[in-house]
């Protein structure tokens, strides 16, 4: 296996553990109901982005004659 | 694999004991949608390097999209648990159901690819989710 791909891996996987322990870090001095708004906006924000990587992967659509 | 095993039992700290089931379904909520959104993102930067084709990429796309959509159920419900004075079950209840929703076998169709080393990176991602789910589960014991 490539040692660069191997690398990258590594650096997403260590990447995605900090995000979460910056994510629980981040809720803890928070109430209950600020952390389920903040949870509710994480949602939306991956709404928006899953809509950018959609429209960035699909082919665009021949010109109409 | 290290990640599922973190992510779960970060969620389990959250609810150790599990006095607050609305506080700590609400961390995992938000937990789970970073993972949601690292999910996303590698997901892209596979097809970046060329990894993943486009299609196989829009399809994992598709089921994180999925489990982000079933995570936002999940916070409706767990916000009618709690308005709805916090009732034994509910928020075991909620859970349940975005287990479910994540193990719909159609969905899960979705995130296969053809390589195999991408294969295991989106496997991990997405387990990362179920586990959390699962382990908030566990760890509501009822509530």
């Amino acid at each position: 296996m490539n040692i660069n791909i191997i690398t990258n891996l590594v650096l997403q996987a260590l990447s995605a553990v900090l995000n979460v322990i910056a994510e629980i870090k981040a809720s803890s001095g928070l109430t209950s109901d600020q952390i389920l708004a903040h949870a509710q906006s994480l949602n939306a924000t991956n709404d928006q982005l899953y809509a950018t990587l959609v429209a960035a992967l699909k082919p665009p659509t021949p010109p109409t004659a | 694999m290290k990640l599922k095993l973190f992510l779960a039992i970060a969620v389990l700290a959250l609810c150790t004991g599990c006095k607050d089931p609305y506080g700590a379904t609400a961390k995992a909520s938000s937990a789970i949608g970073e993972s949601i959104s690292q999910g996303m993102n590698t997901t892209s930067q596979l097809v970046s390097q060329g990894t993943i084709t486009s299609t196989e990429a829009l399809n994992v796309l598709g089921y994180l999209e999925y489990a982000n959509k079933a995570n936002e159920a999940f916070d409706t419900c767990i916000s009618a648990a709690h308005t709805g004075g916090n009732k034994p079950g509910t928020y075991t209840a909620c859970a349940e159901a975005f287990n479910q929703n994540l193990n719909n076998p159609a969905q899960l169709a979705l995130i296969k690819v053809g390589n195999t080393t991408a294969s295991q990176t989106i496997t991990t991602v997405v387990d990362a989710i179920s586990a959390g789910v699962s382990t908030i589960e566990s760890a509501l014991g009822g509530a």
